[in-house]
C-alpha cells in the first residue's frame, strides 16, 4: 500500500548525507563547465549554481534539525528484502554485462532464470513457458514488425 | 467550412476508413505500451506502408496510431510504474499508487476516459479553429519560450514534492542532463566526459526508463515474499464504475484539456508538460491535494487528459504554417506529403476533403479509445496477476529493449544502469523525479530560447521583454516562484502563532 503523505518525512540523517552528497556532485559539472568557452557556458555554471543553493539550503535545514532535537538513526532494511533487491539488480547487471558478449536472447534467458530464483520461484515450466513466450514476442514486435535489430553478440557479429 | 467538413465526414464513414482508424488505435495503443517504442517511430514504420493506400485510410492509420500510442502508454505506468511514453510520467503518480490500492481497473478506465475527452475537445479545435490558432502559435518569440520553459519547470519543481530543495536539486540535474552534447549554438562539446556515445545528447528514453523503470521493479523484488509473491498489493477489488467519480472528473477534464490545448500550441513544448501542468494545476485547485502521489483519481485523470489534448493543438501550426512543433507532427507532416498534400494555408483549399478529413479522424479515434480501452481494461489488469518473480525479469528485459530499439546503441544499455542507479539513490533521498525529465526536455529548449533573445537584442537588460507577452509571462512565472517559496514561510509563522497562543 502507498503511504500516507505524513508518513514519508525522511530522518534529518538522511538529507545530511543527500545535502553533502548534492554539494560533492555539484562539483563535477562546475568545473567542467568554468572550462567551457564563450556564451555556451553560462547556462550551465547558472544552473550548478542553482544546484548548489539548494544543496546548500537543505545543508543548513538539516544540520538545525539535528540541532534541536537528536532524531533516531533511520533503520537499515530488513536483511531478506535487502537480499531479493540487490539479487535481481546484480542479476540485471549481469545481463546488460553480458549482452554484448552473447546477444540479447541469450543473456534476458538467463535473467528469466535467475531472477525467478532469487525470489524462490521454483515452477521450471512456468519459468520456461514464460522465458519462450517473452522472448517469441519480443522477436515479433521489435525485430518482424518494426525491423529493429537487437544486440546478437560476439558470436553472430 | 461545414460544407467541407460534412462531405469529409462521408468519406470517413467507407468501411475501408474505419477499419483503418480502428486498426491504427489499436496498434496505437500497442505501441504505447511497449517502452522505447512511440507513436513517432510507429507512424514512420508505417509511412512506406500507407504509400499506395487511399490518403484518407493512410491518415485514419496515423491519426490511430498518434492517439492511441498517446492513451498506451498510461497502461504501464498504471500496471507497473514504468511510464510508455514521456508524457505518461505524470500518470504514474497516482495511477501506480491506484493499481497497489487494488484500483488498477478505475484508474485504467479514469485513464482512457481522460484520454479520450482530450484527445476529443483537441481535435475539435483542431478541425473548427485551426486558423485563428495558427497565429497565436506565431506570437511567441524566443524570450517568451524561455519564459513558458522556466514556468514549466518552476511550477513543477516547486510545487510538486515536500521540499522545495530537492525540487530544485532534480530540476537542475535534469537541465545539465539535457545539456549534454553539442552545444547547437556555439558547437562545442559539453559534459561528454570524452564519451563519443554523449555527443548528440542523451536520449530521453533512457533516463525515462532508467529513473522510473528500474528502481520501482527492484523494489518489487525487495518487497516480494518468499515464492515470488507480493507483499503490499492489495487484490483488485470492484468493478472500476466510473459514473461516482464524475462530479470530482469534469472539471479537472475542462482545466486539462484547455491547458492541454494551449500547450500543444507552442511547438517544441509538447505533451509532456502538458501533463505535468496539468497535474500539477489539478493538485493546486483540488480541495485535499494531499491525496495526490497516493491514489487520487483526479490525478490519473488530470495527467491523461493534458496529455491527449495536446495531439490535436500540435497539429495547428503542422497542417496550417507547415510548422511541426513536435516529432510527432514532423513524421505527419512526412506522412501529408507523401500522399500529395503540402501543408500551408493552401491545404484547406486544394485539399479539403483530405485535410477535414484527417481533422475528423483524429477526433473519431480519439472516441474509438473509449471501447477499446474499457474492453481492453479487463484485460491489461490481469497482468498485476503475474507473479512478481516473472513480471520482474519481464519488465527489466523490456526496459533494456526498448532502451536499445530508440538508437540500436550498446552504450544506451550501460547508461540505463547508470540512471537506473540514479534512480535508485534518489528515490531512496526521496528527491522528485518528475522534474529531472522536464528538465531534460525542457533545457535545451530554455538555454537555446535564452541565447536567441539576447542575440536578437540591442539592449542586454530588455532581452527577456521586448513585448507585453514576454513581461505577462515573467510575471506569472515569479508569482509562481514567489508563491512557492513563501507558502512554506507563513506555514511557519502560522504555526509559531498558534504555539505562542496555546501557550
Amino acid at each position: 500500500m502507498s503511504r500516507h503523505p505524513d508518513a514519508a518525512d525522511t530522518a534529518p540523517w538522511h538529507d545530511l548525507v543527500f545535502a553533502v552528497l548534492v554539494l560533492a556532485g555539484t562539483s563535477v559539472p562546475s568545473f567542467s563547465a568554468l572550462r567551457l568557452s564563450g556564451a555556451g557556458r553560462w547556462f550551465p555554471l547558472a544552473v550548478c549554481a542553482v544546484m548548489a543553493l539548494a544543496g546548500m539550503s537543505m545543508l543548513c535545514v538539516c544540520a538545525l534539525k539535528l540541532l534541536r532535537h537528536r532524531p533516531a538513526r533511520p533503520p537499515f532494511p530488513e536483511g531478506g528484502a535487502l537480499k531479493r533487491g540487490a539479487g535481481a539488480g546484480l542479476a540485471f547487471l549481469l545481463t546488460c554485462v553480458l549482452t554484448p558478449w552473447v546477444g540479447y536472447f541469450p543473456a534476458t534467458t538467463l535473467l528469466l532464470i535467475i531472477v525467478p530464483l532469487v525470489l524462490d520461484f521454483r515452477h521450471w515450466r512456468v519459468i520456461a513457458f514464460t522465458a519462450l513466450t517473452f522472448e517469441a514476442l519480443v522477436y515479433l514486435v521489435f525485430i518482424e514488425g518494426f525491423g529493429r535489430q537487437l544486440p546478437s553478440g560476439v558470436p553472430f557479429s | 467550412m461545414f460544407d467541407s467538413i460534412l462531405s469529409a465526414f462521408l468519406v470517413i464513414l467507407e468501411p475501408a476508413n474505419l477499419i483503418a482508424m480502428l486498426g491504427g488505435t489499436l496498434l496505437g495503443i500497442c505501441i504505447g505500451a511497449l517502452p522505447g517504442l512511440s507513436a513517432t517511430m510507429g507512424i514512420a514504420v508505417l509511412i512506406p506502408l500507407s504509400f499506395g493506400l487511399d490518403p484518407l485510410v493512410g491518415l485514419g492509420l496515423m491519426a490511430g496510431i498518434y492517439n492511441g500510442a498517446m492513451y498506451g502508454g498510461a497502461i504501464p505506468s498504471i500496471l507497473l510504474g514504468v511510464p510508455g511514453t514521456p508524457a505518461s510520467v505524470a500518470t504514474i503518480f497516482d495511477g501506480r499508487p491506484m493499481a497497489e490500492q487494488g484500483r488498477g481497473k478505475l484508474a485504467l478506465r479514469v485513464a482512457v476516459f481522460s484520454s479520450a475527452i482530450g484527445g476529443l475537445i483537441s481535435g475539435l479545435v483542431l478541425l473548427l479553429l485551426a486558423p485563428p490558432l495558427a497565429r497565436v502559435t506565431l506570437l511567441f518569440g524566443p524570450s517568451d519560450y524561455f519564459w513558458v520553459a522556466l514556468f514549466g519547470l518552476s511550477s513543477l519543481s516547486l510545487l510538486l514534492g515536500k521540499s522545495i530543495a530537492k525540487g530544485v536539486f532534480a530540476a537542475g540535474f535534469g537541465l545539465l542532463i539535457g545539456l549534454i552534447g553539442i552545444d547547437t549554438i556555439g558547437g562545442q562539446e559539453r559534459f561528454t566526459f570524452g564519451f563519443v556515445e554523449l555527443v548528440n545528447g542523451v536520449n530521453i528514453v533512457v533516463v525515462l526508463i532508467g529513473l522510473f523503470g528500474i528502481p520501482p521493479t527492484l523494489k518489487l523484488a525487495a518487497g516480494a515474499l518468499p515464492g515470488g509473491r507480493e507483499t503490499d498489493r492489495a487484490e483488485d477489488a470492484g468493478d472500476g464504475r466510473l459514473r461516482p467519480y464524475l462530479p470530482q472528473l469534469l472539471p479537472t477534464w475542462l482545466k486539462s484539456s484547455l491547458i492541454g490545448v494551449f500547450v500543444g500550441l507552442l511547438p517544441g513544448v509538447g505533451g509532456n508538460m502538458a501533463s505535468f501542468l496539468s497535474y500539477n494545476e489539478s493538485k493546486r485547485s483540488a480541495r485535499d491535494p494531499a491525496r495526490f502521489g497516493y491514489g487520487a483519481e483526479e490525478g490519473v485523470a488530470a495527467a491523461e487528459c493534458g496529455n491527449n489534448a495536446d495531439n490535436g493543438a500540435a497539429l495547428v501550426p503542422a497542417l496550417t504554417l507547415g510548422v511541426p512543433g513536435s516529432s510527432v507532427s514532423a513524421v505527419i507532416l512526412g506522412g501529408l506529403l507523401v500522399h500529395g498534400l503540402q501543408p500551408g494555408p493552401e491545404l484547406f483549399q486544394s485539399n479539403p476533403n483530405e485535410v477535414y478529413g484527417f481533422m475528423l479522424q483524429m477526433v473519431i479515434t480519439a472516441a474509438l479509445l473509449i471501447p477499446l480501452g474499457l474492453l481492453g481494461s479487463r484485460l491489461f489488469v490481469r497482468v498485476l496477476d503475474i507473479p512478481p518473480a516473472l513480471l520482474i525479469p519481464i519488465v527489466l528485459s523490456l526496459s533494456m529493449v526498448g532502451v536499445y530499439a530508440v538508437n540500436n546503441s550498446l552504450f544506451d544499455i550501460q547508461l540505463l544502469l547508470v540512471f537506473g542507479a540514479i534512480g535508485m539513490v534518489l528515490s531512496h533521498f526521496q528527491v522528485p523525479l518528475a522534474p529531472i525529465v522536464l528538465g531534460v526536455l525542457l533545457g535545451p529548449m530554455a538555454e537555446e530560447n535564452l541565447r536567441l533573445a539576447f542575440m536578437l537584442s540591442v539592449d542586454p537588460w530588455t532581452a527577456l521583454f521586448p513585448s507585453p507577452l514576454s513581461v505577462g509571462l515573467a510575471l506569472f512565472t515569479v508569482s509562481v516562484i514567489a508563491f512557492s517559496l513563501l507558502k512554506p514561510l507563513t506555514r511557519f509563522t502560522r504555526a509559531r502563532l498558534r504555539r505562542a497562543a496555546a501557550h
